[in-house]
């Protein structure tokens, strides 16, 4: 999403989350080449890129997503970074599972249920990066480092970089890129400083010397 | 590339008449309409209604699909641009 569109993406969201059903038009019709794709790939992960060819199935998928956001979307913060259908993945990709009738996992499943309407926001069952920090020491270590070495825009972008590449996909840069309206040559250049910045910490600050062998920061 | 093609409107009005059916709407065709004529216009409802000519009540009560497709004022049915 070209970055002169966030304003009103902002504005969008800011509708739907006072529960006016006329942004559910809004943000299909203005953002649904970006919703679009995000469906289609996503159908195309479960196999289904046949369902893509139907009419009307593809516009009836966004506009799920889209009325999602209207039920959900008031927990979204715009200074997070992640488009909303990115902070919403699980419940988007359950969404499509569900209208393809594909097998859903436990945490779509859980998704599910917090689409229904009065449901709660999904829970978030997977582990957070502070529940992996409190577990781990080496881990705390590390992000505390990581939160003193940049903006909490670029700290965003690199843990998701990383986490993308630790995940084996295979254009992280496009994907962290699509996700918070960057280029993916910033991506790497921001991850590419993030990382210049951890070496040196862990160079001249006795605290973090142990961070330096991590394959993190190569 | 897959995703760059743009929605089909038609296919996206008939959908959000669909949802707004499922949610219990009584006339979700002419409350889909509605929507999507206020949402391109980028105006809230109260300048919306005041643009049409219509009471902001009346525009609620279209937009919570109370009133039937054949009972829409003209000013909706063919909106200036002449499409939803």
């Amino acid at each position: 999403m070209h970055p002169t569109k966030r304003p009103r993406l902002e504005e969008v969201m800011q509708g739907l989350a006072a529960g006016d059903v006329a942004c559910t038009w809004a943000l299909a019709d203005e953002f649904g080449v970006e919703l679009a794709r995000v469906v289609r790939r996503l159908l195309q992960d479960m196999g289904r890129r046949d369902v893509a060819a139907e009419p009307g199935r593809v516009e009836g998928l966004v506009l799920d997503i889209a009325f999602h956001l209207l039920d959900h979307g008031a927990a979204w913060d715009p200074a997070g970074g992640a488009l909303p259908w990115v902070w919403a993945e699980r419940a988007v990709r359950s969404l499509v599972a569900r209208d393809v009738g594909h097998r859903c996992t436990g945490d779509d499943a859980e998704a599910v249920a917090a689409d229904a309407p009065d449901g709660p926001p999904a829970p978030a069952s997977d582990p957070t990066i502070d529940d992996l920090a409190a577990a781990d020491p080496m881990v705390g270590l590390l992000v505390e480092a990581i939160a003193r070495a940049g903006s909490d825009r670029d700290v965003a972008v690199h843990l998701e970089y990383g986490i993308q590449r630790a995940c084996g996909d295979p254009s992280p840069a496009h994907t962290v890129a699509e996700a918070f309206g960057l280029k993916p040559d910033n991506v790497r250049q921001i991850d590419h400083r993030m990382r210049r910045k951890l070496r040196a910490l862990a160079d001249q600050d006795d605290r973090f010397r142990e961070l330096g062998g991590l394959r993190w920061l190569a | 590339v897959a995703g760059v093609r743009p929605l089909d409107r038609q296919h996206l009005l008939e959908q959000l008449a669909e949802r707004l059916r499922r949610r219990g709407f009584p006339h979700p065709d002419a409350a889909a309409v509605a929507l999507a004529a206020r949402a391109r216009s980028g105006q809230d409802r109260p300048a919306f209604a005041c643009h049409l000519g219509l009471a902001e009540g009346h525009l609620a009560r279209i937009e919570a699909g109370e009133v039937p497709l054949d009972e829409l004022p003209e000013q909706l049915r063919s909106p200036p641009d002449g499409h939803p």
